[in-house]
């Protein structure tokens, strides 16, 4: 069995009488991507913040590798780098100073040269004299990964990276994760609302609703194929539409006015032949069944 | 423990908001010493104009540096609480609204070595204040004015009266007098720290602290044998002003004052505890509940 990181048990925090985690536990294995998901007000933040010791749970155990938060929060942080919810640093001191009074903190004093080298590794190059309240929303979370990385962690907790971010900043910060991941080995837990990216980043997830887990498991396995969504563009709609009610596939199609089929995936190719076969021209098809999907439709049956 | 309290400092210096309270006393300060310089001749004959007939007195004299820096600091050790306030107040709140204080909490860092960091900045940032006001009061008045001996006014009850305290006995007296107002003014830090646990912006802190020291400054000065006796004892701003006592010298039962005295030394001692029991309770109220505070910010 992979050595674990993070072993939570009956993990809960009420505010009176809301509960805003009830009863979680996961565990999270060494040099993976974990993700965590869950709409606003799921719980994640609570949770991550209790991981870091930012809110005592009310309930629950936390062991951080392998020794137990509570009472050894110093030793653990040590070695935890994390950016929780918006990436805020001193924005009346330069990006230079902010690195520099946080790598303090680990009785470390940088070199300007140590400090421009970490600043490049998060695409900052040349960016350190600036006055953070001049960065834009992407080079403030470019800053707080730096911050993350001073102590060279081995256990990275990312709470919504990419918010705020453009397109180009979203491939940036999901690149630069699956270089942690993947090159230096370090463990890393996000949580995110832009669940694609979750699915193309994480290993393993968690899907959190109104503060309870309500699943766990590895991607891979929690994407079923035989649920994927199949939308068909043709020449001629009515036509295939006629064909598709005359045959088997109709037991597939989700609506009587598109051509949209709940189907596995594997079936696609058959389902395309048949209509040509007919002499239906196929313009254009559409798979979807991303984790966004799954997530929602989890979420929607519990609501 | 000391990285930290290089970084609050690191900090507290490259705040803007920092120097408002230097150019405030220096502003004060010399509209003061101008409008003395230009028409001080004046308000010591008006001062003196009861005293004249018993009292031989050397008016050019008397307009000192030593009795300008007494003057001063009457009226600026009633405002530098708020000044103080400005700072202090902003110590966890502030960060709170930038959101770095769950950065910094997330760091290996305890709670109680960020908290006794903050304050002992804030003390810093508060003896640097009384130093620059020291400068500014003292060592530019005596520079404008000259030395010389100094005079006293004081009011007691119904009774006003006028000491002279010679020229050689009255440093001492100031560096002593600047102590105790460092003492006062860390209860005003320790206060503004408190309020500022449970805020999530400055604005709050700084305006109750500011609140609570005009309103117990206020009731401190009135005179009404009920509030003297059952309220006055329990105001901490009572005991703000107790640095005067420094300057009241006792005298020989013919009146004549002696040098190196101090007329009330038990009530300034009294002062001075009551001050550090301010401080030491707010500081325990203010760990307790920041070691226990969730930070949601």
């Amino acid at each position: 069995m992979a050595q674990l990181i993070v072993e939570v048990e009956g993990l809960s925090k009420s505010y009176g009488s809301f509960e805003a985690v009830k009863n979680i536990s996961f565990q999270i294995e060494k040099g993976s991507v974990y993700g965590f998901l869950g709409q606003n007000g799921a719980g994640k933040s609570t949770t991550l913040r209790m991981l870091l010791s930012l809110i005592q749970p009310t309930k629950g155990v936390i062991k951080i590798f392998n020794t137990s938060l509570k009472g050894n929060e110093k030793a653990i942080l040590r070695n935890i780098g994390a950016i929780i919810e918006k990436p805020d640093a001193y924005n009346y001191l330069s990006g230079y100073d902010n690195l520099r009074i946080f790598s303090m903190i680990y009785g470390n004093q940088l070199k300007r040269a140590e400090l421009e080298e970490l600043l490049g590794k998060v695409g900052l190059s040349g960016r350190g004299n600036d006055k953070v309240k001049s960065y834009s929303q992407g080079m403030k979370q470019r800053l707080g990964i730096a911050i993350a990385l001073l102590n060279d962690p081995s256990f990275i907790i990312l709470d919504e990276p990419t918010n705020g971010l453009d397109p180009q900043g979203i491939a940036d910060i999901r690149n630069l994760i699956t270089h942690f991941s993947k090159n230096e080995g370090r463990t890393i837990l996000i949580s995110s609302h832009l669940l694609h990216e979750i699915e193309m980043i994480a290993d393993n997830m968690i899907i959190l609703h109104k503060g309870e887990k309500i699943v766990e498991g590895k991607v891979n396995e929690l994407l079923d194929p035989a649920n994927t969504i199949v939308e068909i563009e043709t020449n001629d709609p009515g036509a295939a539409m006629n064909q598709i009610r005359q045959s088997q596939w109709s037991r597939q199609l989700l609506s009587n006015d598109s051509l949209v089929f709940k189907m596995n995936k594997k079936l696609v190719p058959e389902l395309v032949k048949f209509l040509v076969e007919k002499d239906i021209a196929i313009m254009n098809v559409k798979t979807n069944h991303s984790l966004e999907n799954y997530f929602l439709q989890l979420t929607n049956s519990t609501i | 423990m000391r990285s930290l309290l290089a970084i609050e400092l690191f900090k507290i210096s490259k705040r803007p908001r920092t120097f408002i309270s230097f150019a405030a006393i220096s502003a004060i300060v010399l509209i003061f010493q101008f409008a003395f310089k230009a028409d001080g001749e004046n308000y010591m004959n008006l001062m003196l104009q009861g005293v004249n007939d018993s009292f031989q007195l050397n008016k050019v004299n008397a307009l000192n540096g030593y009795f300008m820096c007494y003057i001063i600091l009457n009226t600026l050790l009633v405002q530098v609480p708020i000044l103080v306030a400005l700072v202090a107040g902003d110590a966890i709140s502030g960060e709170a609204n930038m959101g770095t204080l769950r950065l910094l909490l997330s760091k290996p860092v305890y709670r109680h070595e960020i908290l006794w960091a903050k304050f002992l900045a804030s003390i810093a940032y508060t003896l640097v204040l009384l130093v620059w006001m020291a400068l500014f009061s003292l060592g530019l008045s005596v520079l404008i004015f000259g030395s010389g001996d100094m005079l006293v006014f004081r009011v007691a009850g119904e009774v006003s009266q006028i000491m002279q305290i010679s020229s050689d006995d009255i440093l001492w007296r100031y560096l002593a007098a600047f102590g105790y107002a460092a003492i006062a003014l860390t209860v005003i830090v320790s206060l503004a720290i408190f309020f500022s646990l449970f805020a999530e912006n400055s604005i709050g802190p700084i305006i109750i602290t500011i609140c609570i020291v005009l309103v117990f400054t206020i009731v401190s000065n009135m005179n009404i044998p009920i509030i003297d006796i059952h309220v006055k004892p329990y105001l901490f701003t009572s005991y703000l002003v107790g640095w005067k006592g420094f300057f009241y010298i006792a005298t020989t039962p013919e009146g004549v004052p002696i040098k190196g005295s101090i007329e009330d030394l038990r009530s300034i001692k009294n002062s001075v505890l009551i001050l550090l029991a301010h401080i030491g309770v707010l500081q325990t109220l203010t760990w307790y509940f920041f070691k226990r505070k969730d930070i949601l910010s």
